[in-house]
């Protein structure tokens, strides 16, 4: 009895010893696994003898992502024998930097644009760039863009090298005016001669559906900022984080907005933008003679929509003249191991010889260096294949770009929305935008509702900040 | 032994599942934003939690939603599942096949397909009634009609699992039984109610309780077809806490709307089960 019951004491003791057994085991390999994934993920380690290893990571489609590999990469790594350039391409590029960099892991150099890098720049994730720029090695800052450097100063110090500047413009399709009889919109244009135009070129069939329609663009904030700007208004006060869209200015630029929509769009809210079925759809398919988009969907709509004869114009002034421009510019990651060769790659990014190519086979958003946007290269935009066709004559050059240098020389746009808080005051601006043209409200009340609930939430979202 | 075997799916599930929940539960009373330094924010997050008009909006959007999905989508499934389930049905299995396929198809393809058929210009649903002479609708940018349209794509993906799920119940209901009420005089709509109804109550309560916890969970077909909008028709509570956790970089509040929905959908729960309980206890 007593042996039986040893004998069964001892088995299960066994059990137990085996069942721990396996678990160390278990545990000890989940953790070797989790150690080599680790490794196989973390920044390449450099010998003291061998070239340094620095990752660079942006965003793009193929034929993008086919520049920095097969030009940017190996022509930077020929010029500087002592990095080597990992490139990484990252899908949902925001929530992938973010994740890096609270995993002590961000790329060293990253591209990133103002919509949402300013942000990070006030939470700490880039690495001032002062002592590069103005030191030995550094950069001649006058020859860029002044509202590229504008969101990239904080606290007196700057986070980033301007890459370019997307803007919008107003879009034509040549054959809808010629039919009307009608003189192509140019820098003269106002908001009388875009009403008169979009009136003249909307048509409707019998049962009251329209065939053509005069005037489409993307619902919502985006698009409502430029006729913000150019009412007088602006859209943040002079703190940067107080909303300032509910002025008379504002009102004013709204009622227009709706009057145009309202009258001459055939999207219906913004709500149908995406999907693919939006207005450059519209746009593309003849059915609308004026469209209102940025810089960078003239490569695309050529690429698309290869019959469509359209060109491209300055947007039509109200009070002033003027349009909000985004841009994007190359960080340094506050992580980096090694912020001298970080430098160099962003540097080197942002140089003439790069932004040169970048505008020649992109074409989406003009380079951020006048000494480029001035150089006779500039009128050479050779494209990248069949993948995103180039410029084929002087002639096409000027109606679909040069308006392009007019509104920069001319200073007729700005960054003034770009900031910390942006996105913030863009989601209840366009709410706004929707109620004024869903719901008919009062565009008054709307904006003063919207930029009261923005300001709320900003001062929540401060309590966040460092 | 027993520890052993179930050691792989503990694991999972203490990582994947009770951790992050235990997890969520404390960052709630954290401000947080995933690069800065994390504060204590006591019960902060909830005090702006019961004071943010659209977070309870957005939340009186989601049961709009589970109310529109869920007594529409079952009703159907049953009255498809009991065709199916005749005799006289030829091609049952192609059907059911049929119906099930939305099911399987990832929701942000099916989602991008509605969003073509709805759209007001080019989509098909507009195009077949201008063809009959009939007014078009913009039904994802008119904001009454935006919700309707995306529960209606709701309806039609999960309609294919409950008509299976119903399917089973219905075979599970022995074949006795009806002809016992049949020989106590019981009329089709009597069997119906009394039998079919009555020994479906198990299956239905598995079916409401998934369906209230997939309705609250809607995400990904706002994502795509609306955005939250037109003027946050749309804005259901799963897509305002994305908003603010990966948009607006407030973790710590998203955790605390978690935390919230966690409790609404546990109570909720437990309700169906209580109702179902007392039903199922007088059957039995």
């Amino acid at each position: 009895m007593f042996r039986r019951r040893r004998r069964s004491l001892d088995r299960r003791s066994g059990f137990l010893q085996f069942a721990v057994l396996r678990a160390v085991t278990v545990v000890a390999l989940t953790l070797l696994i989790v150690r080599a994934v680790w490794i196989a993920n973390a920044p390449v380690s450099n010998s003291k003898t061998g070239p340094v290893t620095i990752e660079l990571v942006v965003w793009g489609i193929p034929f993008e992502l086919a520049l920095y590999k097969n030009e940017y990469v190996p022509e930077f790594e020929r010029q500087n024998p002592d990095i080597k350039v990992k490139l990484l391409n990252f899908e949902n590029y925001e929530s992938r930097i973010l994740l890096s960099y609270a995993g002590g892991m961000m790329p060293d150099v990253a591209r990133e644009h103002f919509d949402i890098g300013i942000n990070w720049i006030h939470r700490g994730m880039n690495l001032p760039l002062d002592r590069f720029i103005d030191g030995p090695d550094g950069i001649d800052r006058s020859d860029f863009l002044p509202q590229t450097w504008a969101g990239l100063k904080y606290r007196g110090k700057t986070y980033g090298v301007p890459q370019d500047l997307n803007m919008l413009g107003l879009f034509y399709n040549k054959d809808l005016f010629d039919q009307a009889h009608l003189k192509y919109p140019d820098s003269t244009w106002t908001w009388a001669d875009l009403k008169r135009a979009s009136d003249q070129l909307t048509t409707l069939g019998p049962d009251g559906h329209p065939i053509k329609m005069g005037l489409d663009l993307a619902w919502g904030a985006n698009t409502f900022r430029p006729f913000l700007l150019e009412a007088g208004g602006k859209f943040w006060e002079a703190d940067g984080v107080t909303p300032a869209f509910d002025s008379p200015e504002a009102v004013r630029a709204l009622t227009f907005y709706k009057s145009l929509l309202k009258s001459y769009s055939l999207t219906q809210s913004g709500a149908t933008n995406s999907g693919g079925l939006g207005p450059d759809k519209f746009f593309e398919s003849g059915r609308i003679a004026l469209y209102i988009d940025g810089s960078w969907r003239s490569p695309s709509l050529k690429k698309d929509a290869p019959g469509l004869r359209f060109g491209v114009a300055p947007l039509p002034r109200g009070d002033i003249p003027m349009s909000s421009s985004v841009s994007c510019y190359w960080a340094v990651s506050s992580q980096t191991k090694h912020p001298d060769e970080a430098w160099r790659l962003a540097k080197y990014l942002s140089s003439k010889q790069a932004l040169t190519r970048y505008w020649q086979v992109l074409w989406v958003a003009p380079p951020a260096r006048w000494s480029v946007i001035n150089s006779p290269e500039y009128k050479e935009v050779t494209g990248a294949g069949k993948d995103n066709p180039g410029i084929d004559s002087p002639a096409e050059f000027h109606e679909k770009c040069d308006w392009i240098a007019q509104v920069l020389r001319n200073n007729w746009t700005t960054t003034e929305p770009c900031g910390p808080f942006t996105s913030i005051a863009m989601a209840h601006l366009g709410k706004a935008v929707d109620q004024v043209l869903l719901e008919n409200r009062d565009p008054a009340a709307a904006l003063h509702e919207a930029a009261r609930l923005a300001t709320d939430d900003i001062k929540e979202a401060q309590k966040g900040f460092p | 032994m027993g520890w052993d075997f179930i050691a792989p799916g503990m694991a999972l599930l203490t990582v994947f599942v009770v951790l992050p929940t235990v997890g969520g539960i404390v960052l709630s009373a954290f401000r947080m934003d995933g690069i800065g330094p994390t504060t204590f924010a006591g019960l902060d997050n909830y005090r702006r939690l019961a004071g943010d008009q659209v977070a309870w909006l957005s939340l009186w959007h989601t049961l709009l939603y589970v109310l529109l999905t869920l007594p529409l989508g079952l009703a159907l499934a049953l009255g498809i599942a009991l065709a199916l389930h005749q005799k006289w049905f030829i091609g049952r299995s192609l059907v059911r096949s049929l119906y099930f396929m939305p099911n399987v198809t990832s929701t942000v393809s099916v989602a991008f397909v509605w969003q073509w058929l709805l759209n007001p210009e080019y989509g098909l649903v507009n195009a077949m009634l201008r063809r009959f002479h009939g007014p078009t609708y913009g039904w994802l940018s008119d904001p009454n009609l935006a919700m309707p349209s995306v529960a209606i794509v709701g309806i039609w993906q999960g309609l294919g699992f409950s008509i299976l799920v119903f399917l089973s119940g219905l075979r599970a209901i022995p074949a006795e039984l009806y002809e016992a009420a049949c020989l106590d005089g019981a009329n089709a709509v009597q069997q119906f109610r009394h039998v079919t109804c009555s020994l479906l109550t198990p299956t239905l309560m598995f079916l409401t309780i998934m369906g209230v916890i997939g309705g609250f969970q809607v995400f990904q077909s706002v994502y795509v077809m609306t955005g939250g909008g037109p003027v946050d028709r749309t804005q259901v509570f799963l897509y305002y806490l994305w908003h603010q956790a990966f948009q607006n970089l407030q973790l710590g509040y998203a955790c605390s709307m978690a935390v919230l929905l966690f409790a609404i959908m546990l109570g909720l729960t437990l309700l169906q089960w209580r109702f179902y309980s007392k039903r199922m206890g007088v059957w039995q």
